[in-house]
């Protein structure tokens, strides 16, 4: 159904527009000899709530109609040219912006007020709509547009650009609206349901798996929580280590030649995107040193084309709204994924569930670690996978327990990296791409995180209120043994000190009660 | 890295085709196949959506115009023309007989195919959709006009639909004549670069042309009745604008018709025998 409705609305929503324009609006005697062009705010809500391939597709098409349908006044192409300019920017700006800024200062998007997230994304679609019309007015004045010369221009452009803005509130919130089940975790662009999670509480849950719920109380406030899971046990690493890897739902793999196919997901398909399972992670080699650590990995997907994966869940349905942690979502619009992706084809990239450690008293954090969530937008294309980008997880404590003799294996991209006195501040992308040779790339096996048993969909809780809120919720993970073949460490590890091996520790975790003070994801440290 | 390289090289091949598009219709002189295209497309269900969002449209007319002069003053203009029109907007189902009528009563002797504005262009043209075309016996370069006066003339031709260019389009030059002499002069559309819009801007040939305010102005009348039919009423010269001096003389002109106000057009089909001269402006 959401695929139907990715496929869908976007068409319909443009033809709608093209006829709108040309029957009505263009009719109204507004003053000012101008009139708003809902075919470019169409366009520019597409993109910014799709990202920049929906929105130039939907620009080139949108721009096309209107110069085929009567009555044509310019020239053919003139507005598809501008329209797909328009959307691409658009779409490219929001995504930008939603990645927390160009290098990714930690902060910019906790300090962002969780607010309604429609509007967020509101000034992105204002700025294009703006230049797509002053662009429209150039290119015209370069055809030699006996219409369009200086004055006209000089006299219809102000009046269109401020009918366009009074109107982009509307067409966004309708494209948003319309879109809301399509795109998974454009929270921050505001592609949100109002209805799916009470602002200000944001909820990550792990839909349809088995697990307790991680929940911080006030003070700590990891609220990130597992909902939609009964407290049933979950298996987590033994040791624990940080590792929070937002992954694609299934990654079936880096480079097909290295990679084993991915295992299918111990949880519901679809159904949860903290996923546990190791599907499609890579075994470590034999000759490497394999972390007795399974990490957790909070897969963010982009959804895969059921719909109900990943990011998907996460960004509709629970983060949607008010992230108050800047827990994002990135999910690209109603194209993307389907357009240019096949269904398992899209693993993890950078703008996975990231977290930061500049921030200790952020949201997330408990007891001083900052961590901060950041799903990004995959954008579902295949290829190799991006160097991490900033602002991955990283604990910025040291970790209490860590054995410091070993040297642990640079993460994989898009790992939590736990950030300490002995790690290197920051892992550059240059580093990711070091630690991304394919020796490096092990990782963790199938399994992680998984339900105890399937959870029955009536148990399934929405996140209504008072949940996962200031309850001190526990988790309880079952030790397991860690299986072989997780996580080698390589031998040339160059970054990464002791703290992403706990591989010491093997013992399993109680029931440990979260909100002690951090933020625990997958494991303690 | 990769996603942003194959998003580009879409972005780049999409702004290719466009420009490409625009170069095709650029050589055209601005109608390609590409138009007959969109007309075929477009054309039906603007018709649909016509029936739609007449009332809309009216609606809104209505606001914009709600006051009491000008209701006289639209009042006072009623000749037989557009009290035909004005009932024809009424009924669909009168239409034929209206244009029966119209076609034996019209002062000019004018043939017309009636049809309703269905659609419009965006801010910078002044351009509508009628919801008639080629087999309702449209051709482009026919003259368009409503009960008021001159209104435009087809530009392209659909199989429902035509698409006018009004005579207050910055693209759009009508040859007239001002009414009881025989100087003839040319007005321009100003399309949106004025405040208020539109006025038509007229130039005389002759320099020592008598003009003042007042004066009528009916079409010059093109050969073969395209793309303008003679005898048309225009509108009423408003101010006198060209410098002492100079070659031409410019004034302001205000046209009979309503462009931002469009309904029920007739489409001329036929051109009089016999040029009606000023006999079509005696409504005015």
């Amino acid at each position: 159904m959401r695929i139907l409705r990715r496929a869908l609305v976007p068409p319909a929503f443009l033809v709608l527009a093209v006829l709108a324009q040309v029957a009505i609006v263009n009719r109204l005697p507004l003053p000012g000899d101008a009139v708003p062009d809902l075919v470019l705010l169409v366009v520019a809500a597409l993109a910014v709530t799709g990202g920049p391939v929906p929105g130039m597709l939907a620009g080139f098409a949108g721009g096309l109609a209107l110069d085929l349908a009567p009555p044509v006044s310019n020239l053919a192409g003139e507005t598809a040219f501008v329209f797909c300019a328009a959307g691409y920017a658009c779409g490219a700006l929001a995504m930008h912006l939603s990645r927390g800024g160009p290098d990714g200062k930690p902060g910019t998007p906790d300090t962002r007020d969780p607010g309604p997230p429609v509007l967020a994304s509101l000034p992105v679609m204002v700025a294009g709509v703006g230049l797509a019309e002053a662009l429209r007015g150039g290119l015209g004045l370069m055809l030699s547009d006996p219409r369009m010369t200086g004055p006209a221009i000089a006299h219809v452009l102000p009046a269109a650009v401020i009918y366009d803005v009074l109107f982009s509130p509307l067409v966004l919130w309708l494209v948003a609206a319309a879109m809301g089940a399509a795109e998974p975790a454009s929270a921050v662009l505001g592609a949100s349901e109002p209805r799916q999670a009470p602002p200000g509480r944001a909820v990550v849950r792990a839909a349809g798996a088995g697990g307790g719920i991680l929940a911080g109380k006030a003070t700590a406030v990891p609220r990130l929580s597992f909902a939609d899971t009964r407290p049933a046990p979950l298996r987590a690493p033994v040791p624990p280590s940080p590792r929070l890897r937002l992954a694609g739902q299934s990654s079936p793999s880096l480079s097909p030649a290295k990679r084993r196919a991915p295992a299918s997901s111990h949880l519901p398909r679809g159904a949860g995107w903290l996923q546990g399972s190791g599907g499609g992670w890579q075994k470590a080699s034999p000759g490497q040193v394999r972390y007795s650590v399974r990490p957790v990995r909070v897969a963010f997907g982009s959804g895969s084309r059921d719909g109900s994966v990943g990011g998907s869940v996460l960004g509709n349905k629970v983060l949607g709204n008010g992230l108050p942690y800047g827990v994002r979502g990135g999910f690209s619009g109603a194209l993307g994924p389907s357009l240019f992706a096949g269904p398992d084809s899209r693993k993890p990239r950078r703008d996975w569930l990231r977290a930061r450690a500049k921030n200790p008293a952020g949201p997330l954090t408990s007891g001083g670690t900052g961590v901060r969530l950041l799903a990004g937008r995959p954008n579902g294309v295949r290829g190799l996978s991006r160097a991490p980008g900033k602002g991955w997880l990283q604990p910025d404590k040291q970790p209490r327990r860590s054995s410091p003799g070993r040297t642990s294996a640079s993460p994989r991209e898009g790992w939590i990296r736990a950030r300490g006195a002995g790690a290197p501040a920051r892992w550059g992308k240059s580093a990711s791409w070091s630690s991304g040779t394919p020796e490096h790339r092990s990782s963790p096996g199938k399994g992680w995180i998984r339900p105890a048993k399937p959870v029955a969909p009536a148990r399934r809780k929405s996140p209504g209120r008072g949940w996962l809120e200031r309850k001190p919720a526990r988790i309880v993970w079952q030790a397991k043994t860690p299986g072989r073949g997780w996580l080698g460490r390589g031998s040339g590890l160059r970054r990464g000190s002791g703290r992403w091996r706990s591989g010491s520790r093997a013992h399993g975790m109680g029931t440990k009660p979260l909100g002690s003070g951090r933020t625990r994801i997958g494991g303690r440290r | 890295m990769h996603e942003n390289r194959r998003t580009r090289l879409a972005l780049a091949v999409l702004l290719v085709a466009a420009i490409a598009l625009i170069t095709l219709s650029y050589r055209n002189g601005g109608t390609s196949g590409a138009n007959g295209a969109g007309n075929s497309l477009f054309g039906p269900v603007e018709n649909a959506a016509g029936y739609v969002t007449r009332p809309i449209e009216g609606f809104f007319h209505a606001i914009g115009h709600d006051d009491a002069t000008e209701i006289a003053n639209l009042q006072a203009q009623n000749d037989q023309l557009r009290a035909q029109l004005s009932r024809l907007q009424l009924s669909q189902s009168d239409a034929r007989q209206l244009n029966k009528l119209l076609q034996l009563n019209a002062r000019g002797g004018y043939r017309l195919v009636a049809a309703s504005v269905i659609a419009a262009g965006g801010s910078y043209s002044d351009t509508v959709t009628i919801d008639a075309g080629s087999k309702d016996g449209i051709q482009p370069e026919e003259t368009v006009l409503n009960g008021n006066g001159l209104v435009g003339t087809v530009t392209s031709v659909g199989p429902a639909t035509s698409t006018v260019l009004l005579a207050s389009d910055a693209s759009a030059t009508v040859g007239v004549r001002l009414a009881g002499t025989n100087t003839i002069g040319a007005i321009t559309g100003t399309g949106t670069t004025m405040a208020g819009g539109d006025m038509l801007r007229l130039r005389l040939f002759s320099a020592s042309a008598a003009l003042q305010p007042g004066d009528a102005l009916v079409t010059f009348g093109s050969v073969g009745g395209r793309p303008y039919v003679a005898g048309v009423p225009v509108g009423t010269v408003t101010a006198i604008t060209s410098q002492p001096g100079s070659l031409t003389r410019t004034a302001l002109v205000t046209p009979f018709a309503d462009f931002s106000g469009l309904g029920v057009v007739g489409v001329v089909i036929a051109p009089p025998r016999v040029d009606p001269r000023d006999s079509v402006l005696g409504g005015h």
